[in-house]
């Protein structure tokens, strides 16, 4: 699903590239669950956004579904990230002056989906992660746990085959942090494939495999 | 989609409520200022328009030469509209106007006296051509063909009401109208009222035939010589004839008909289009006001102006505001909005801000409409249901204020990077040019508000020294009274009527002259001095008053004597300028030299000190002081001064009306206090003065509004590092200092940039001025000093709060 060759990422740091990622191989099936660790600063979060593809590599190609992510307009590729991957953040990133609703609704409207269609998938969403009660506050009502549930319903209402979540539980404690683990876990015996970003070894377990980096490179003697 | 973006814009503008109603507030005033003047643009731009033929429709308008004084009218003698039908090629439609007010009255069957008018206005003289050049006109009952025959009249619907209420148009015809006691027409016609932006506003038209028939000034068909501003005539270009071919052949119609000028003088009959009537202010419209073209275009800077400060607090608050939305926008990024639907979404949430604002704007207007009522029209209606046109420009105006005031903005916040905006951090890199802009933004708008109060200041300045200057005679306490004119040199009712008012009690003087010392047109005479071989003519401002004039207007003698009492003097009075002029350094020098009014010697006696004779404008001019009887009209009062209860005035005026109308009865008391008619010269001046307050004021008021929002967005974005200053120990008064350190040097830009460009514009503007109060640092210094306080003061409001803080709260927070 996953193919990412070669991939360097830098930025000049007066005058002199300043490497955040490099040589970067890597190649994650479909259905697989992938924990990305490493110390702060270790390209983790870039490695997580260039396969969001929030993000360019400065070399190196990226192949998703097959598809050449590094020659693709910024067009198509807006249209190939909005049809199969969906975002999770650490800060929850929900919009404030929008509803519980009207959050997971956000997507669907990106993607065209007829009014009552949308109502559907909602209510099904609402449902499904016990949130109905929910579902007319606004982000700042809500604890920590219930904006990052929010945020997972938000990212998984698209219906993507790849979710990409970056320290999902860093916000939470971690009671909370187990809840989303194991509902990761759910979901990806569902099919999803899910990479997340972690500094924590527990979570990390949760997942199927783990790549360590270790100054912009995988590091492969662990 | 939409109703995703419009909750999210309502909540938003709901969540930052102090940011949109400093937007909404400021906005809404550029937009009522831009509705108001586009009010009054439209209006007197407008003037006219609805003829098609009016650049084809002209005025016969005259610019006369007299030894170098030019003269502007619209009068022709009353003989040369017929001459011009029959003599004339190329024109048709030849159209004869005299106005004048008119006594009606209308007998009634039934009753015994007649239903009495005094004077009402817009009547007017012409013949049936006029309803054929000027065809706008729809005919309710009867027409206007039998105004080509004396006696007959015909009314518009509203005059037609006020004389004959209760009656349908139809039964008004054949109707009489007794005019000044003794003329009786017949009411041929009824036509429909004129719109309110002509200046041919005329209710009642009667026949000029019927003007042989009464004893009017200068209203003789075969006058040519004389000729009054009363009597015009219009007609129209037949298709491919230029104005020019006109113009000629007038001349030599001239030339045919009228006495020869005399050598040095000459008369330029001209042709003015009708779309010029209402903005000439050589040539009136039948004394109503002209609309300044330039004033129109100074209005709609003004209006531009405010609107630009108002977009300007919006692009600076949502600017600066930026970083809260990033959030938002990288989310929505992320889960896959497009540029262009970001930018879409920015825009929809401008334009309901301005729609808002316009609404509160529309509230306005009636206000504002009030406040400005010197400069409005009284004509101007603001009415939605018969102004398609006020609709398509608000729609206009909405669209334009929403492009200009959210495009930058919305490109700003749509374009953003979700991978910058969702990394937990302040959007760093992208703030520092969008700061720049912010500044540059600010300086402009307080680059307008610091001109105009420089401009204010100094308007006032000036229009405060024209009025209170002395203008070298006495101008308080004096009315000046006319007295109707007569040619009868034996009529001597007039010396009765002041010897009469001599006796009344409250007044302290009296005499009779031409005009007073100042007056609005030039009263000039030629005259001729010889100094041994060398002989030279002059034209000289020419006063006329008998012994009593120099000490009514307190003129000083700096040498000889006033004029002696008599029925004509044969003596002069000159005054310092004229002294110099001729050459004595020492007025006594001048006393007994004789100069040669055309050829009667006539010796000066005197020499008075000089006095402004035309306001401030112009420069003082070499003048005389003569007395003749013949020609002079107008009685010269001095009042008692004004008694402690304020009443006093007005009862000796009372007395005199009483002793005039015994003395003529029947005929309009017409007088004037003279310290009022100085104050209209600078009417022009007193509605710029006022202008320019309300355009500083708005201006201020809009700046200052975007300022307390930059400074309440810049306090709360540094609320952490005044918290850590504080705890370092920093006293309250630095951090103030710190926090408006660079608004300050803002304002400074501003200042730098404004004076200049005030300087020169109000430089210009003292050019109209002969006699200018001087335009010292000062007054720059003064204005800056104003703007930067009111500033401080407007930024104070937050600063003050911020550093008195406690900074535990401060750092808590974060």
């Amino acid at each position: 699903m996953i193919d990412l060759k070669r991939i360097s990422k830098w930025v000049n740091v007066g005058g002199k590239p300043n490497f955040i990622l490099k040589d970067v191989n890597l190649e994650i099936k479909e259905g697989e669950f992938v924990s990305i660790m490493g110390p702060s600063g270790s390209g983790k979060s870039s490695l997580l956004n260039i396969i969001g593809m929030l993000d360019d590599s400065s070399e190196g190609e990226y192949f998703f579904l097959g598809q050449p992510v590094h020659s693709l307009r910024e067009k198509q590729r807006s249209q190939l990230y909005k049809q199969y991957i969906g975002f999770v953040f650490q800060a929850y990133h929900l919009i404030d002056e929008l509803t519980v609703y009207e959050n997971i609704e956000t997507p669907l409207i990106y993607q065209n989906i007829k009014s009552s269609e949308r109502q559907a998938m909602v209510a099904d969403i609402l449902d499904r992660f016990q949130i109905v009660g929910k579902k007319d506050l606004f982000p700042t009502q809500l604890s920590g746990g219930q904006q990052q549930l929010v945020g997972i319903a938000r990212a998984l209402i698209g219906k993507p085959k790849l979710l990409l979540a970056d320290e999902p539980t860093g916000n939470l404690n971690s009671r909370q942090g187990e809840e989303i683990m194991e509902l990761f876990k759910q979901l990806n015996s569902e099919g999803v494939t899910i990479v997340q970003v972690t500094h924590s070894e527990k979570n990390a377990e949760y997942g199927s495999r783990i790549i360590n980096l270790l100054d912009g490179r995988i590091d492969n003697f662990n | 989609m939409i109703k995703n973006y419009w909750r999210t814009a309502l909540r938003n503008l709901w969540h930052t409520r102090t940011f949109s109603i400093i937007n909404i507030f400021g906005l809404a005033i550029g937009l009522c200022a831009a509705l108001v003047i586009w009010l009054v643009v439209h209006f007197d731009l407008g003037f006219e328009n609805f003829r098609p033929e009016r650049d084809r429709i002209h005025r016969i308008v005259l610019d006369a030469n007299f030894s170098g004084e030019t003269f502007h009218m619209a009068g022709v003698p009353f003989a040369m509209p017929a001459a011009i039908a029959t003599e004339l090629t190329g024109i048709k439609n030849v159209t004869p106007i005299y106005f004048t007010s008119l006594e009606v009255a209308i007998p009634r069957p039934g009753q015994s006296n007649p239903t009495v008018f005094k004077g009402p206005n817009r009547t007017v003289y012409t013949n049936a051509h006029y309803f054929s050049l000027f065809h706008s006109y729809t005919w309710l009952a009867g027409s206007a063909t039998p105004l080509d025959a004396p006696y007959h009249t015909v009314l518009t619907k509203s005059r037609a009401a006020t004389y004959f209420p209760g009656l349908n148009p139809t039964e008004i015809i054949g109707k009489t109208i007794t005019y000044n006691d003794s003329l009786n027409a017949i009411v041929c016609g009824i036509a429909s009222d004129p719109p309110a932006n002509t200046d041919l506003d005329w209710n009642e038209f009667v026949s000029i035939s019927t003007l042989a028939h009464t004893n009017t000034r200068y209203a003789d068909p075969n006058e040519w010589g004389n000729f009054t501003d009363a009597s015009e005539c219009f007609f129209e270009l037949a298709p491919g004839i230029q104005p020019a071919a006109i113009e000629s052949q007038l001349i030599r119609l001239w030339k045919k008909h009228a006495a020869d000028a005399g050598p040095g003088n000459s008369y330029n009959w001209r042709l003015q289009p009708l779309s010029d009537l209402h903005f000439n202010p050589f040539y009136t419209p039948f004394y109503h006001r002209t609309a300044h073209k330039p004033t129109l275009y100074g209005l709609m800077l003004v209006a531009v102006f405010l609107l630009a400060l108002g977009c300007i607090n919006f692009i600076n608050l949502t600017t600066a505001n930026a970083s809260r939305r990033a959030r938002e926008i990288g989310v929505r990024k992320t889960f896959g909005s497009s540029r262009s639907q970001l930018l879409l979404q920015f825009l929809g949430e401008t334009f309901l801000l301005t729609m808002l604002s316009l609404t509160l704007s529309l509230a306005l207007t009636p206000w504002l409409l009030r406040a400005f009522s010197d400069f409005i029209p009284r004509d101007l209606h603001f009415n939605f249901f018969h102004q398609p046109a006020l609709w398509l420009f608000l729609l206009m105006l909405l669209l334009a204020v929403t492009l200009l005031a959210g495009f930058y903005p919305s490109w700003i916040l749509a374009r953003l990077q979700p991978i910058q905006v969702l990394r937990n951090q302040p959007v760093a890199g992208a703030t520092s040019r969008r700061a720049v802009l912010r500044k540059i933004l600010t300086v402009f708008q307080f680059t307008v508000a610091q001109a105009f109060i420089i401009a204010t200041v100094i308007v006032g300045h000036q229009l405060h020294y024209s009025l209170t200057a002395d203008l070298g005679f006495k101008k308080d306490a004096i009315v000046n009274l006319e007295t109707p004119y007569t040619a009868d040199a034996a009529d001597n009712k007039r010396f009765l009527l002041l010897d009469r008012i001599r006796n009344l009690p409250g007044i302290e003087r009296a005499g009779i002259g031409g005009i007073a010392p100042s007056g609005e047109y030039p009263n000039t005479s030629e005259f001729t001095y010889t100094n041994g071989t060398q002989k030279r003519d002059m034209q000289l401002e020419l006063r006329d008053g008998d012994s009593n004039y120099i000490r009514i207007y307190h003129l000083q003698l700096l040498a000889g004597r006033n004029l002696r009492p008599s029925d004509s003097s044969t003596e002069l009075i000159i005054n310092r300028s004229l002294c110099t002029f001729l050459g004595f350094r020492n007025p006594a020098d001048a006393i007994g030299k004789i100069l040669l009014n055309g050829s009667q010697p006539v010796p000066i006696v005197g020499v008075i000190t000089d006095f402004h004779q035309a306001g401030m404008h112009t420069l003082i001019k070499p003048l005389v002081l003569t007395w003749s009887n013949k020609d002079q009209f107008t009685i010269h009062i001095a009042l008692r001064p004004q008694t402690p209860d304020g009443a006093g005035w007005k009862t000796t005026m009372a007395l005199v009306e009483k002793t005039y109308r015994e003395t003529y009865p029947g005929r309009n008391f017409d007088f004037a206090f003279l310290d009022d008619v100085i104050a209209k010269y600078y009417v022009a001046e007193q509605q710029l003065s006022t202008l320019l307050r309300w355009a500083t004021g708005l201006t201020i008021f809009i700046s200052c509004l975007g300022l307390a929002g930059l400074v309440i967005f810049t306090t709360n974005a540094r609320t952490k590092e005044i918290g850590i200053r504080k705890v370092l120990g920093a006293p309250v008064a630095t951090i103030i200092a710190l926090l408006s350190k660079e608004f300050v040097k803002l304002l400074l830009i501003a200042f730098a940039i404004a004076a200049p460009a005030a300087w020169w514009a109000i430089h210009k503007w003292l050019e109209s001025f002969a006699y200018r109060a001087p335009v010292s640092g000062w007054t720059f210094a003064l204005a800056g000093l104003t703007m930067m306080g009111i500033a401080l003061l407007t930024m104070s409001i937050r600063t003050i709060r911020a550093a008195t803080a406690n900074p535990v709260d401060a750092l808590r927070t974060d």
